[in-house]
């Protein structure tokens, strides 16, 4: 499939690339045949009391098989590759345990003892986690931690990240995941960061709820509604992830629910601002005449975040029930091939709602749903057969209510005209009569209320293949994975609507539910390869991935992309038989790869906009009414045939080494953002007839007595009178020639640079005082250069002598401000020192996070340096101007559009040579006009660069078990409560540092576990 | 309760025959002259009040044909003021003088002063301690006009149904405070919207020692527009009247907002959507009542689709320009600022064009405000402190001059309680809508200082 004609050769260039792939796989399979088979199998106990542990997993990682321990505990795996390899077994509340073995033969009774997860026990991580294991940055922040700072909101992960800010917890705000990158920068990388909950894709890409016409930004989802005290553990792939994860690009977040058996488990959790409460259990059901029924997991949460700490009322709600089924078949058919069953299904209710605020004004309330339903099922099968190790299917569907309800009070001192029509005509406003809603209406003077509503039902669903290959070639491992996923979106919702349309304002009603379904069909295959090399071995990934995105009944019609994908580690040293040297591990990693992030329907169908010009008013009667007049035209461009998808091109090199017991991780990053959706306008060119009051003039009808009409073809306004005594009489008009704005989704035409480095330092444990030290840190750098040509024309101006309609449009290199880009420079650092006392199970740590360096500066060039904006030495004078780089010291600068064109001739002109001739021919007027177009700078320090000077806030957080049945936490943000003053040396002001640390904010959790 | 009236008597008594104790010597005095001047010359005008005061002290003597007056004062620190007006040649135009000088008569146990010195860098300082030479009293020359500023109605008021600020009925009065008819035919109305913040980086007219640097440049910065009357519309005001003009919303609030004010009576209105002032809510269309043709005209430089001035920190003028102001509007060297449609845009327009103009500040803080006018037009400022509660700056009365005026004492209607504080009040004590109801005519205050001219009213006039 051809993406687009300019694209045709680089789909060559990767479908060959696939058949290489495809051929060394096909020689790995053949030598795999001839590697014999054992069986694995043992038991797994409870550590302390020697108990069986039932459902725990065990997975031999090389070849990729698994077993789910039975009500004995026990385990059998058959049909493994005789190698040396990795087994894992874990259990939900135990800690993992994990050990390479080698299997030359048959073992038969492995016996493996679980510890059970407290704080009793050495080991403890209160931070993130990095997976040495990985071929790219993954790192994983687990149950521990998560109550250990108690996250309310799973983005709030973010803190504990390399380098990371610790955010205000509440619910009150919208967050989302920005991974390697700022809310605030352009490329939209909250949309392009996946976040699955327990394989559950979520996504806004059917949401209307993010649309903006002109706001170029698209946000991500948002993970308010995730209950946080039902999360195990979040994983977080910074780096360039497997071709198994499509529509994204900018990372992989995955939230994992508990899962598995374990005791009641009570959370209640107050702060200022927050009050929780969490009840769960997983249980198992028994067994019957074919074995296990499996276990099942119960939670429920309730938690309420107030916007303001002294008021109660306006409050974020989620109330939530999760309910989770696993099982896994190994007896009968499934004796040899077992097979695993997942099932999920998550209710939640919830939202920001003002009622009962005795604050607000009466009669006035804002109800926002945020309401979900999302299920999930997982079979995975496995095999073992030599040509399929395992099959995996996984389906989800993932239901929004982001509805909201607002009720406002609304006056006006004389009638308001409300629009409605969506169709192109003059319309005259006419007062609302039941049932019958006319394009142009009016509201009578006084007081009203009313409420109106948004219905956004967006859905997503989503079901996916995979089957895996695992096999050995003597030593070399190789696993295959090929899978294809069908995904769509869809919103069941009918946008804006209102039961009293009497009272409503100006709204068109857009029903979400018309607009089509988005299909995305993809497949991928990747091959995973490990070679020994000497003590060491090489991991080799390459993946590749075909998204068809379909949107019937669309012009975008099927629209084919490409993610191709790899990794390479090489582990120099490995940990094993290295305890007692200095260099005792040593790895290094390399990835590239390219990502797609699908557009939201937002991109897609831009919601309707509508040029309403108000073409006639009628002074004001005794009535207080004035009857207006509009004209009304839909001003939507819904396809452009240029439009991409936006990719994201990840490039990373890391290094891990532990020199005697201090681990260090290194990571550096560069990450370029392709074809970023984005809103665009341009201008079209319209003529109307537009009626002024002063053609009223001398029209002998009393005011009182007037009734206006107008054709809706020409516009033309005709009073007549109420009391028939006097003639008709048709009002005399002006034609006005109108430049008018049009928008579209489309992309920006430069890159967006993201480039980094990102480390973590584990210092060797103090044992003496039982105490651990991290310095983590990033150093991120953003830049944005905006060089493609853009129109702007300030409409709303009237020209100097005749004030007709502005007719100018400037046609500026990198869009309309003195400036076309920035660039941004942070280094932050954190020191984390955590003293774990397992003899009383007391945990306490204390963050110093720190800013060293925060720079940015704005941008005005091309894309090779040539600089845009010109120094000019008279603030008044835009032609004043003197040479010298905009860059240097405290200047006024301008900046000219390229060219300009004009209503009447769309032809573009060079714009300075025609501004200098109107100055120097007098011709005051077009100079006025055409001077509009500049743009200057309004203060001297706007190219300067910004530096601040280094701010610090420190956090504490204590964690203490009560005997096996109780843990307290408590924690304080920025006890310190740092008011320093930062000094910007662009502005040299001082602020206060307030605005950059997190605020001063504390919270305690009990937690009950029986 | 008694014993306590005698024991404060006793003591009453006590403190009585202390006090006289040292009464029975009189202070010594020393001589002090103070000579007028006008750009550096002596202003040779006999009988001009100049005022010498310290504390609650205070002497008024007339000057002598020299400009010259004498007094003989104890020890202390006194301020020289004076304050007068004079008829120009322009016989719309009335010139007003105002000065002021700090004295400091010492003593150190001679009999004789042995220093006098004041703070005026006129002074040489080889002078200093001469008491023979007059202490110079430098005068600042303003105008005033016959048209003045008498109200403005600019803070809005409350929305009691909806709980909160009602903004859009705003309004000015221009009143004719002389004896015969004006034409302001060619009056513009505008506001000198700078920031008036010490330290906001958007000011860049701060000279640093409480004057803006285009005050001595000779212009005085309309923001955003200027408003003026239709062409071959004519705009007669007659003796003592006024004209109401609505800024925004020419119709009877009132109707739904009880607490406002009803201006589809007024006689001129702010109302120019071809020019792009076309915001609905400010701009609803004018009541049938006003002609169009009294609609004012207007030029958009700045931002926005209205006018939007602001409610505590107006700054209005009115001004008459020398030539025709829809071409003035159009010269590009006439403005700041004028490309790029920024709220930093300010038409220049000449200072010794200004009628009149007000000055109104949020607080009564000199050390975070400053003026925004040269002291050619006015001096001082009115504090506004209370909005959105329906009150109004509102013009002071000219006692004097009022009841001087022939057959007003049996109209004008004393103890005027509207002001909205007692402590700032109009100090002439006439109700000045009430006289006028009367039938008294009224002359207002114009002494070219907003804090000797204005105070803010309770409610509108027109309410």
């Amino acid at each position: 499939m051809i993406i687009f004609a300019s694209g045709k050769l680089i789909y060559v260039v990767y479908l060959r690339r696939l058949a290489i792939i495809l051929f060394f796989i096909a020689c790995v399979f053949q030598g795999e045949l001839l590697a014999q088979k054992h069986t694995f199998a043992g038991m797994v106990t409870d550590k302390d009391s020697g108990k069986p542990v039932d459902f725990a997993t065990v997975i031999i990682e090389g070849s990729g098989q698994w077993a789910v321990a039975d009500a004995e505990g026990r385990f059998s795996v058959k049909n493994v590759p005789a190698s040396k390899t990795r087994v894992t077994v874990s259990c939900l509340g135990y800690v993992s345990w994990s050990r390479e073995i080698v299997l030359d033969k048959d073992v038969l009774n492995f016996k493996v003892a679980l510890a059970p997860d407290n704080l009793s026990l050495e080991g403890a991580v209160v931070t993130a986690k990095e997976d040495g294991n990985s071929a790219t940055t993954t790192r994983t922040i687990d149950r521990t931690a998560l109550d250990h700072v108690q996250v309310m909101n799973v983005a709030d992960i973010s803190g504990l990240l390399p380098g990371g800010a610790t955010v205000d917890p509440s619910l009150t705000t919208e967050k989302q995941f920005n991974i390697r990158a700022a809310s605030t920068e352009s490329g939209n990388p909250s949309f392009g960061t996946a976040v699955e909950v327990d394989g559950v894709r979520l996504s806004n890409n059917a949401s209307f709820a993010e649309a903006s016409t002109t706001n170029s930004s698209v946000k991500g989802v948002t993970t308010n509604n995730i209950a946080s005290t039902n999360v195990e553990s979040v994983e977080v792939i910074t780096g360039v992830p497997s071709v198994e994860y499509g529509d994204m690009s900018s990372g992989v977040v995955k939230v994992n629910l508990k899962k598995g058996k374990t005791p009641w488990m009570i959370t209640l959790s107050a702060s200022p601002a927050i009050k929780q409460g969490s009840v769960s259990k997983g249980f198992s059901l028994g067994s019957g005449k074919k074995g296990a029924r499996g276990v099942m997991n119960a939670s429920l949460e309730y938690t309420q975040s107030t916007a303001n700490q002294m008021s109660p009322y306006t409050a974020y709600r989620r109330g939530q029930a999760s309910l989770s089924y696993t099982n896994s078949f190994s007896r009968g058919i499934f004796a040899s091939m077992p097979l695993r069953l997942s099932l999920g299904v998550t209710g939640n209710i919830g939202g920001k709602d003002t009622k009962a605020d005795p604050d607000a004004v009466q009669g006035t309330r804002t109800i926002a749903r945020d309401h979900a339903a999302r299920a999930n099922f997982s079979l995975n099968w496995l095999l073992s057969k030599p040509w399929i190790t395992n099959l995996e299917m996984n389906g989800s569907v993932s239901f929004s209510d982001k509805s909201s309800k607002e009720t406002t009070l609304n006056s006006s001192v004389i009638n308001k005209t409300v629009l409605h029509g969506k169709e192109e005509g003059f319309f005259i406003a006419v007062p609302y009569s039941e049932g019958e809603v006319q394009p142009v209406m009016y509201i009578p003077a006084g007081h009203w209320q009313n409420t109106m509503r948004c219905e956004d039902l967006p859905m997503t669903t989503r079901l996916s293949l995979k089957a895996g290959l695992s096999r050995y070639i003597g030593k070399l491992n190789n696993k295959l994975k090929i899978g294809a996923e069908w995904s769509t979106d869809r919103n069941f919702g009918i946008g804006a609507w209102t039961e009293e349309m009497a009272t409503a304002p100006t709204f068109r009603e857009y029903r979400y539910r018309d607009v089509p379904t988005m299909h995305n069909a993809g497949v991928y295959i990747e091959d995973n390869l490990m070679i020994p090399v000497g003590k060491g071995r090489i991991n080799l990934i390459a993946g590749l991935r075909n998204d068809n995105t379909v949107v019937r009944g669309s012009a975008y019609g099927v629209t084919s992309s490409l993610s191709p994908r790899f990794n390479f580690k090489y582990t120099i040293l490995p940990r094993q038989g290295r305890e007692r040297k200095t260099v005792r591990e040593l790895s290094v990693r390399a990835s590239w790869g390219q990502a797609v992030k699908l557009p939201s329907f937002s991109i897609l169908f831009p919601m309707p906009t509508y040029r309403d010009v108000n073409v006639f008013t009628s002074t004001t009667n005794s009535s207080n009414e004035s009857i207006e007049a509009y004209h009304i035209q839909p001003r939507s461009v819904v396809f452009n045939p240029d439009l991409k998808w936006q990719k994201n091109r990840m490039m990373e090199a890391g290094i891990e080494a532990d020199f005697a017991g201090n681990r260090i991780s290194v990571s550096a990053f560069w990450n370029r953002t392709f074809n970023a959706y984005r809103i665009s306008s341009t201008y079209d060119r319209t003529t109307y007839a537009y009626t002024p009051v002063s053609s009223l003039d001398g029209v002998p009808i009393p005011a009182d007595n007037r009734i206006f009409t107008i054709d809706r073809e020409s516009g033309i306004v005709t009073v007549s009178d109420k009391t028939g005594s006097l003639p008709s009489q048709e009002l005399s008009h002006i034609t006005y020639k109108e430049l008018a704005p049009s928008y579209f989704a489309d992309n920006e035409k430069n890159p967006i640079d993201r480039y980094g480095i990102e480390w973590v330092i584990d210092f060797t444990k103090i044992r003496p005082i039982n105490t651990d030290i991290r310095l983590d840190g990033s150093w991120y750098c953003y830049k944005t250069l905006r060089t493609d040509v853009l129109e702007y024309s300030p409409t709303t101006l009237r020209t100097s002598v005749d004030r007709m309609p502005y007719p100018y449009i400037g046609h500026y290199y990198g869009g309309d401000s003195y400036s076309n880009g920035s660039e941004t420079m942070n280094l932050r650092m954190n020191l984390t020192i955590v003293t774990h006392i397992p003899s009383i199970r007391l945990i306490l740590s204390a963050k110093l996070e720190a800013s060293l360096l925060k720079y940015s500066r704005t941008l005005s060039e091309t894309s090779d340096g040539k600089e845009l904006a010109q120094v000019i030495s008279d603030n008044n004078d835009i032609l004043s101007t003197v040479g010298g780089s905009i860059y240097d010291g405290d200047n006024f600068v301008v900046r000219y559009p390229e060219y300009y064109s004009t209503f009447d001739d769309p032809t573009p002109r060079e714009y300075l040579p025609d501004l200098i001739a109107a100055k120097e021919g007098g011709n005051l007027a077009l100079y006025s006009d055409l001077a509009q177009l500049s743009r200057k700078s309004a203060y001297l320090y706007i190219f300067k660069k910004d530096y601040y000077t280094p701010f610090f806030s420190a956090n504490f957080s204590v964690t203490k078990e009560i005997g096996k049945i109780a843990s307290i936490s408590f924690y304080a943000n920025n006890f310190f409560v740092t008011r320093s003053q930062i000094r910007s040396s662009k502005t040299g002001t001082y602020m206060s540092a307030e605005s950059y640390v997190p605020k001063f904010y504390y919270g305690l959790t009990l937690r009950l576990k029986f | 309760m008694k014993k306590f009236l005698t024991i404060l008597s006793v003591v009453a008594l006590a403190i009585a025959a202390v006090s006289c104790e040292k009464g029975g010597k009189a202070p010594k005095t020393y001589p002090v002259k103070v000579q007028l001047t006008l750009f550096g010359s002596p202003f040779a005008e006999e009988g001009i009040p100049v005022s010498l005061s310290s504390g609650s002290a205070s002497y008024s003597v007339e000057t002598d044909a020299e400009g010259i007056v004498s007094f003989d004062v104890p020890v202390g620190i006194y301020t020289a003021t004076t304050s007068f007006k004079k008829d120009d040649e322009d016989e719309n135009i009335k010139r007003v003088y105002n000065g002021s000088v700090s004295i400091t008569v010492t003593d150190q146990g001679a009999e004789m002063p042995k220093t006098i010195s004041v703070d005026d860098p006129e002074i040489d300082p080889e002078d200093d301690g001469d008491i023979s030479k007059p202490i110079p009293l430098p005068l600042e020359a303003s105008q005033t006009s016959n048209l003045i500023i008498k109200e403005l109605y600019n803070g809005g008021c409350w929305n009691e149904r909806e709980n909160k600020q009602y903004i859009t009925d705003k309004y000015i009065i221009i009143y004719n405070n002389s004896a015969k008819e004006m034409d302001a035919s060619k009056m513009c109305i505008a506001m000198a919207q700078i920031s008036n913040t010490v330290g906001n980086a958007a000011n860049d007219y701060n000279a640093g020692d409480g004057n803006q640097s285009y005050f001595a440049e000779g212009w005085t910065p309309a923001s955003y527009a200027v408003w003026w009357f239709q062409e071959g519309t004519s705009v007669k005001i007659a003796p003592y009247s006024q004209i109401v003009v609505s800024i925004c919303g020419a119709v009877d609030h009132s109707v739904t907002i009880p607490n406002s004010v009803d201006l589809s009576g007024a006689d001129y209105v702010m109302y120019d959507k071809e020019a792009g002032f076309n915001a609905a809510a400010w701009y609803p269309a004018p009541s049938s009542t006003i002609p169009s043709s009294h609609y004012m005209k207007t030029s958009v430089f700045g931002m926005g689709t209205s006018w939007a001035i602001p409610m505590q920190n107006a700054a209005p003028f009115i001004f008459e320009p020398k030539s025709k102001i829809q071409d003035f509007v159009l010269d590009e060297g006439n403005f700041v600022n004028k490309a790029s449609n920024k709220s930093g845009n300010f038409c220049k327009i000449p200072t010794d064009w200004v009628l009149d103009a007000v000055d109104i500040w949020k607080d009564d803080n000199n050390t975070t405000s400053f003026h925004r006018f040269s002291p050619a037009i006015n001096t001082g400022h009115v504090v506004f402190a209370v909005n959105k509660n329906g009150s109004t700056i509102y013009r002071n009365v000219d006692k004097e001059a009022t009841e001087a005026i022939e057959g007003n004492a049996s109209k004008l209607v004393y103890n005027y309680a509207g002001a909205f504080s007692e402590e700032d009040t109009d100090p002439s004590g006439i109700d000045a809508e009430a006289s006028i109801a009367n039938g008294a005519k009224i002359v207002y205050m114009d002494t070219n200082n907003s804090a000797n001219d204005f105070h803010v009213r309770k409610v509108a006039s027109i309410k």
